[in-house]
C-alpha cells in the first residue's frame, strides 16, 4: 500500500506513461500545424469560443505562432512546443511552424527508439551529436553576398519571396518582396521595426497596397488649419488642452454672484490662451496631441497658423516622436528642454474613404509606412502578419547576412551530414543520430505532401542528388521536381539555425521528463 | 535504404493516437470536410441575396436585434444586418462591405459572383485538383478577365453629362426608387460634379455631399439645393426671425448661457436681496454677449451642441430675437468642417474673438415649410466652397432610408467614373464577353490552368443567368442566345429586362463604371482564394 503523497485531485504519471503522453501531445501539435508549411500550405480558421462573434472572433491565418498561441491546450509537452514557437517569433519572426514541426518529428523518431528499449539519455546524447554535425554542415553551406550590392539585394528579395510564398500574399509576392526589402533597407541595419508602420484599410485589392515614405497618422487636421505644410516643425505632446483642472478631489469655489463666475471662466480661458501661446512660442507649425484639443485652443492654433491634430493614439504619438526625432512633451515651461521633431512636408491624404495626415521626409529618414488594402478584414490581418514576418526576417538578415537555400535543400544537406557522422560513432548513439537524420528528412517530405506530390519518390530523388554532390538541389513544389534552388528559394541562415537548435533543445527537454505531476486545480468557493 | 517507407507507418500511428487520447483535438475536422462546409456556408449567403440582383430584383425585409425593420435591396446593407455566424459566411459579408468602400455599387453582384466561383471550385476539388492550384488558376483567370474588361470598356469624359446620367440611371434602376430615376439621376450627377473641382482630380470626398432626409411628400420632391441645407431648424420659440436677407452667418462654439467654469462652484446667497442681483447679473452677462454678436454684424447664428451645459437658454434666445438674430442650435462638432467649407465662415470659440472677418455671408437664409417639415436653407452664398446639399423626401422612414442608400450607391457610381474614367455596358453583356474570351484562352493552355480558366469562365455567367431568372425569363435560352450573339461579334448585347429580350445595351443606355465590374471580379476572386486555402477550423480562446 502506498501512502497518499499528493493533495486530493493531484495526479501523477510515471516513466513510460509520462514519456508517451508527452510525446503524443507534442506530435499532435506538430500534426496540427504541419499542413500550413510551405508554398502550398493551407490556412486555418480560428474561431473564438469565448467571443460573441464580431470581427475579432474570426482569424484566418497561416502563421504557426498565431495558431498555437490561440488554441487552448491541456498537455504540458504541447505547451513547450507553443513556447518555442513563440520564442522563434520573437527572435527571428518567421519559421514558427517549422520549429514546431521539426521538434515533433524528432520526438516521433525518439518514440520508436524508446520502443526499442534505448535509454532516453542515450537518445539525447545521440541527438546532441547529430545537432552539432547538422549545425556544422549548415554553417559550411551558408554563403554571404554582402559585398556585392546587386547580388545582396537579389538575395534579400529572394528571402522575402520565400517567406511570403507560404502566406496569403503569395500571388503578389514579387510586389510585396520589393516593398519589404525597400522598407528594411531604409532602416539601415536597425532592427527596430517600430519605424515601419503598417496601416490597414479595408477596400481595394491586395495589389493596391503600397509603400509610402514617411509616417501616416490616422487622424484629421483641425478646422480651418493649413492642409499642407512644408518644412514642418512638429511638437508631439501629451497634455490636457482644456483648463488645467485642479486635481484635488472636491475642490470647489464659492462665489456670491455670477459675475465672479464669469470672471473665473474668463480666467480659465486666459490660462488656456497662455498655454497655447507658450506652445506657439516654441516656433512650431504642427502640434500633435494625444488628448483632445477643444474648440477654443483649436481656434487659437488656427489663428496662429498651426496645424493641430488631436486625440492621436498612444502608439501613434510614440512612433511619430520616434520618426520625427522629437520627444513627447507634457509641460511647456522650459522651452529649452523640449525637443522638437521635424519633417519636410505634412499633408492630408485620402486612403479609401478616410482622410489621414502624412508626415513626409521625416528627420529620421528610416521611417516608412506600408499601406495594406484588401477585401476582407481577415485578409488584412493575415497580410499584416505576413508582412511582419517578412520584415522581421529581413531585418535579421541585414544583421547576419549569411544565407542558405530552402525548398528542403538545407534540411537534406544536414540530414546527409548527420548520416555520415553517424557512421563514425560507435554504439547506440549512432542509431539515435540516424533517427535524427530521418526527422530532418521529414521536412521536405511534409513540403511535398502539402503540395499533393509523391513525397517518397521526390525525397529519395533529392537525397540521391545530394549524395551525388549537388549541394544546392531542392524541391520545386510548383513543377514537382528536384531542381537547383540556388538563387531561387533562399532563406536566412540565422532562421534555419534557430529552427534546428530550438527544435532539438525542446525535443531533448521533453525526452528528459519521466514524471508528470499535475496539481489539483484550486477549488473555487461557491 | 528506403527511409520514407520506414517513416510512413510511424506517421500514421502517431497521427491517429492523439485523437483518441486528447480531447482538445477532437474538434478538428478533416480538411476536405472543412472546405466543403466553408463552401456550403458561403454559397448559402450568396443564394440568400441572389434574388435582389438586377432591375427586377426583390427587396429583403430584415428585423434587427433591436426590433427595427430595414427594407433594402442593397447587398451590403442586407448582409450587414444578417448577423451570420459561420466564419466563411462572415468573410462574404466583409467582401460585400469592401466592395461598398471601393466602388459603392455592385455589392450584391460581388457576393453572387463569389458564390458561383465557390461552386466551380467545389467541382474542381472533387476532381482532385489541389486547392492551391485552384487558387492560382482563378487568380490568373481574374487578371485576364480584368484585362478583357479594360479592353471592351468605353472611355468617358467627365464633361459628357449624358453618359454620367445614364450610368446613374442604371445604378438606380434596381432600387426601390427606380421609377424616380429621371429625377434622382440628374441630382446625383450634378452634386458630384459640383464637388469635383479640377478636372484632373482622381477622387471625390463624398462627405462633401450632404443628404438631408425629411419624411413627408414623395421622392419626386427630392431636390438639389443651390446652397446649403441645415439638418437643424431655426429656434422660433422666443419669437426669433426665420428669414434673413443679406445674412451674416456666425458659427459659434461657445454657449449663450450663464457662466460655468470647469471647476466645481457654488454661488453662496446670504440674503434675499442678493437673489435679485444674481438674476440681474445673469441678464447683463447674456445681454453683453448678444450685443457683441450683433455689433460684429452677425444676424444668423449657428450654435454648436454642448454636452456640459446648455447651448442657449430662454433668456439668451429672447435677446437674440429682440436683436433680430436668427438662431440655430444643436450643430454637431463633426458638421463644423462641412459648414465652414460650405458657407465660408470660420468657427468662433470665444466671445472675445467674435469679429466680422470670421462671418460668412449669404443673400438669404430662410426656414421654409413644405410637406409638413421645416428646413433651413442658405442660398446665394459668397465664397462658397465646393459642397452640395440634397433634400430628400419620402412617404415614410423606410422608403427614405432605402432611397438614401440608393442615392449613395449612385453617388459612388459617379465617383467611380471620376476615379477611373471608363464605362462598360450592363445587362450581363461584359460578363458574357469575359466568359467567352476566357474560354478561348483556356483552350490555348494545358494542365490545371486550362481547367481553372474554363471553370472561371462558366462561373462568371452567373450574373446574366441570375438577371434572367430574376425577371422571370428562361435563363437557359437567354444565356445561350447571349453567347451566340457575342460569338457573332455583338459585344454589347445584353439582357433587356424591360422588353424581356436581348438587345444592344449601349443603345438601351444601360451602362456602368468599369471600376465596379473590375473590383467585383478582383475582390471576389481574392476571397475565394482565401477560402480555398483553409483546411481547418480551430476553436480558439
Amino acid at each position: 500500500m502506498s501512502a497518499q503523497l499528493f493533495n486530493e485531485g493531484a495526479t501523477q504519471e510515471r516513466a513510460e506513461n509520462a514519456r508517451l503522453s508527452n510525446i503524443i501531445g507534442a506530435i499532435a501539435v506538430g500534426d496540427l500545424v504541419k499542413s500550413t508549411l510551405g508554398p502550398k500550405g493551407m490556412d486555418k480558421i480560428l474561431q473564438s469560443t469565448s467571443g460573441r462573434g464580431g470581427d475579432d472572433g474570426l482569424v484566418v491565418t497561416n502563421d504557426g505562432a498565431t495558431i498555437l498561441k490561440s488554441i487552448p491546450l491541456d498537455n504540458a509537452a504541447a505547451k513547450v512546443l507553443v513556447n518555442i514557437s513563440k520564442v522563434q517569433d520573437d527572435e527571428v519572426g518567421d519559421g514558427t511552424t517549422s520549429v514546431c514541426v521539426l521538434a515533433a518529428e524528432i520526438l516521433r523518431q525518439a518514440e520508436q527508439l524508446l520502443d526499442q528499449r534505448i535509454h532516453p539519455q542515450t537518445i539525447i546524447d545521440g541527438f546532441r551529436l547529430a545537432t552539432a554535425s547538422a549545425r556544422a554542415a549548415l554553417e559550411q553551406a551558408a554563403v554571404s553576398h554582402v559585398d556585392d550590392e546587386k547580388q545582396w539585394r537579389e538575395d534579400l528579395l529572394s528571402i522575402a519571396r520565400t517567406t511570403l510564398s507560404s502566406k496569403v500574399l503569395a500571388a503578389d509576392k514579387h510586389q510585396f518582396a520589393e516593398m519589404c526589402v525597400d522598407a528594411v533597407l531604409r532602416l539601415k541595419g536597425s532592427t527596430n521595426l517600430d519605424r515601419i508602420q503598417i496601416i490597414k484599410k479595408a477596400g481595394g485589392k491586395v495589389s493596391d497596397s503600397y509603400l509610402s515614405d514617411g509616417f501616416i497618422l490616422n487622424k484629421k487636421i483641425g478646422v480651418n488649419q493649413p492642409r499642407v505644410l512644408k518644412g514642418a516643425r512638429v511638437l508631439v505632446a501629451n497634455t490636457p488642452m482644456d483648463t488645467d483642472k485642479v486635481k484635488v478631489f472636491g475642490a470647489k469655489v464659492k462665489v456670491s454672484d455670477p459675475a465672479q463666475l464669469a470672471e473665473i471662466e474668463r480666467a480659465e480661458r486666459e490660462k488656456m490662451r497662455a498655454k497655447v501661446q507658450k506652445i506657439a512660442a516654441l516656433g512650431i507649425n504642427v502640434f500633435v496631441n494625444r488628448q483632445l484639443i477643444y474648440n477654443w485652443p483649436e481656434q487659437l492654433f488656427a489663428d496662429a497658423g498651426i496645424m493641430a491634430i488631436e486625440h492621436a493614439d498612444f502608439d501613434g504619438i510614440e512612433r511619430l516622436a520616434l520618426v520625427t526625432g522629437g520627444e513627447i512633451a507634457s509641460s511647456f515651461d522650459a522651452p529649452d528642454l523640449i525637443k522638437l521633431g521635424a519633417c519636410d512636408t505634412v499633408e492630408e491624404v485620402i486612403i479609401g474613404e478616410d482622410r489621414m495626415v502624412k508626415f513626409g521626409g521625416v528627420a529620421a529618414g528610416q521611417a516608412c509606412t506600408v499601406v495594406l488594402r484588401s477585401g476582407t478584414n481577415q485578409m488584412l490581418d493575415e497580410a499584416e502578419r505576413s508582412i511582419h514576418d517578412a520584415l522581421a526576417v529581413l531585418s535579421q538578415v541585414v544583421g547576419e547576412p549569411r544565407i542558405v537555400y530552402g525548398g528542403g535543400c538545407s534540411e537534406m544537406l544536414m540530414s546527409n551530414a548527420v548520416d555520415e557522422a553517424a557512421k563514425t560513432v560507435p554504439g547506440k548513439r549512432s542509431i539515435a543520430m540516424e533517427a535524427f537524420a530521418r526527422a530532418l528528412r521529414q521536412m521536405p517530405t511534409i513540403l511535398a505532401d502539402n503540395a499533393g506530390l509523391d513525397s517518397a519518390d521526390l525525397v529519395a530523388k533529392l537525397r540521391a542528388a545530394h549524395y551525388e554532390g549537388r549541394q544546392t538541389a531542392g524541391l520545386d513544389l510548383f513543377a514537382g521536381d528536384v531542381v537547383d534552388v540556388a538563387g531561387r528559394v533562399t532563406e536566412s541562415f540565422k532562421l534555419k539555425r534557430q529552427v534546428l537548435l530550438s527544435a532539438s533543445e525542446a525535443a531533448e527537454m521533453i525526452l528528459r521528463v519521466d514524471d508528470i505531476i499535475r496539481c489539483a486545480p484550486r477549488q473555487r468557493r461557491n | 535504404m528506403a527511409a520514407p517507407t520506414t517513416i510512413a507507418p510511424a506517421r500514421a500511428g502517431g497521427a491517429a493516437a492523439p485523437k483518441r487520447q486528447n480531447d482538445t483535438f477532437n474538434q478538428k475536422d478533416k480538411p476536405m470536410q472543412v472546405r466543403l462546409s466553408n463552401i456550403a456556408a458561403a454559397k448559402a449567403v450568396a443564394d440568400a441575396i441572389r434574388t435582389s440582383l438586377g432591375p427586377r430584383g426583390m427587396d429583403k425585409m430584415i428585423e434587427t436585434g433591436k426590433k427595427e425593420v430595414v427594407i433594402s435591396n442593397d447587398g451590403a446593407t442586407i448582409l450587414k444586418h444578417m448577423s451570420v455566424l459561420h466564419p466563411a459566411a462572415r468573410m462574404l459579408v466583409d467582401l460585400s462591405a469592401a466592395q461598398d468602400v471601393e466602388a459603392g455599387d455592385g455589392t450584391t453582384s460581388v457576393v453572387v459572383l463569389a458564390g458561383s466561383l465557390l461552386v466551380a471550385a467545389e467541382k474542381l476539388l472533387k476532381k482532385g485538383i489541389h486547392p492551391t492550384q485552384i487558387a492560382e488558376g482563378f487568380q490568373s483567370a481574374a487578371v485576364e478577365a480584368v484585362k478583357i474588361l479594360h479592353d471592351i470598356s468605353i472611355p468617358v469624359d467627365l464633361g459628357d453629362r449624358e453618359f454620367l446620367l445614364k450610368s446613374a440611371t442604371t445604378s438606380l434602376s434596381s432600387k426601390v426608387v427606380a421609377q424616380y430615376s429621371s429625377v434622382l439621376a440628374p441630382i446625383v450627377v450634378d452634386s458630384v460634379l459640383r464637388v469635383v473641382g479640377a478636372a484632373s482630380e482622381s477622387n471625390v470626398d463624398l462627405s462633401d455631399v450632404r443628404v438631408v432626409k425629411r419624411v413627408g411628400g414623395t421622392i419626386d420632391d427630392t431636390e438639389l439645393i443651390p446652397g446649403v441645407v441645415l439638418n437643424q431648424t431655426a429656434i422660433t420659440s422666443a419669437g426669433g426671425p426665420s428669414r434673413i436677407e443679406k445674412a451674416k452667418i456666425g458659427l459659434i462654439q461657445f454657449q449663450l448661457s450663464p457662466p460655468k467654469p470647469d471647476m466645481d462652484n457654488q454661488v453662496v446667497v446670504n440674503d434675499y436681496r442678493q437673489m435679485d442681483r444674481i438674476l440681474k447679473e445673469e441678464r447683463n452677462y447674456l445681454l453683453n454677449m448678444v450685443k457683441k454678436i450683433k455689433k460684429a454684424g452677425c444676424n444668423v447664428l449657428l450654435i454648436q451642441k454642448s454636452i456640459l451645459r446648455d447651448a442657449v437658454n430662454s433668456m439668451s434666445l429672447h435677446f437674440l430675437a429682440k436683436l433680430k438674430i436668427m438662431a440655430v442650435k444643436e450643430v454637431e462638432r463633426d458638421e463644423i468642417e462641412f459648414l465652414c467649407k460650405a458657407t465660408g465662415c470660420r468657427p468662433i470659440a470665444d466671445i472675445d474673438s467674435f469679429t466680422e472677418d470670421k462671418l460668412g455671408s449669404a443673400d438669404l437664409v430662410e426656414e421654409s415649410e413644405s410637406n409638413g417639415s421645416r428646413i433651413v436653407q442658405i442660398s446665394g452664398i459668397k465664397n462658397a466652397g465646393r459642397t452640395a446639399s440634397i433634400v430628400m423626401r419620402g412617404a415614410n422612414q423606410y422608403v427614405l432610408d432605402e432611397a438614401e442608400r440608393s442615392i449613395h450607391d449612385a453617388l459612388c457610381v459617379i465617383r467611380c467614373l471620376v476615379k477611373k474614367r471608363a464605362l462598360v455596358v450592363g445587362g450581363g453583356a461584359p460578363e458574357i464577353e469575359v466568359s467567352q474570351r476566357l474560354s478561348e484562352l483556356a483552350k490555348a493552355q494545358t494542365g490545371f490552368q486550362s481547367i481553372c480558366f474554363q471553370a472561371f469562365a462558366e462561373a462568371i455567367e452567373v450574373i446574366p443567368t441570375t438577371l434572367a431568372e430574376n425577371c422571370g425569363l428562361s435563363p437557359i435560352s437567354i444565356v445561350t442566345e447571349l453567347r451566340n450573339r457575342h460569338a457573332n461579334g455583338e459585344k454589347h448585347a445584353g439582357i433587356n429586362v424591360r422588353k424581356g429580350a436581348i438587345s444592344d445595351m449601349l443603345r438601351e443606355n444601360v451602362i456602368q463604371p468599369l471600376l465596379v465590374s473590375t473590383s467585383a471580379i478582383e475582390l471576389s476572386t481574392e476571397t475565394v482564394r482565401m477560402l480555398m486555402k483553409i483546411d481547418d477550423i480551430l476553436a480558439s480562446r
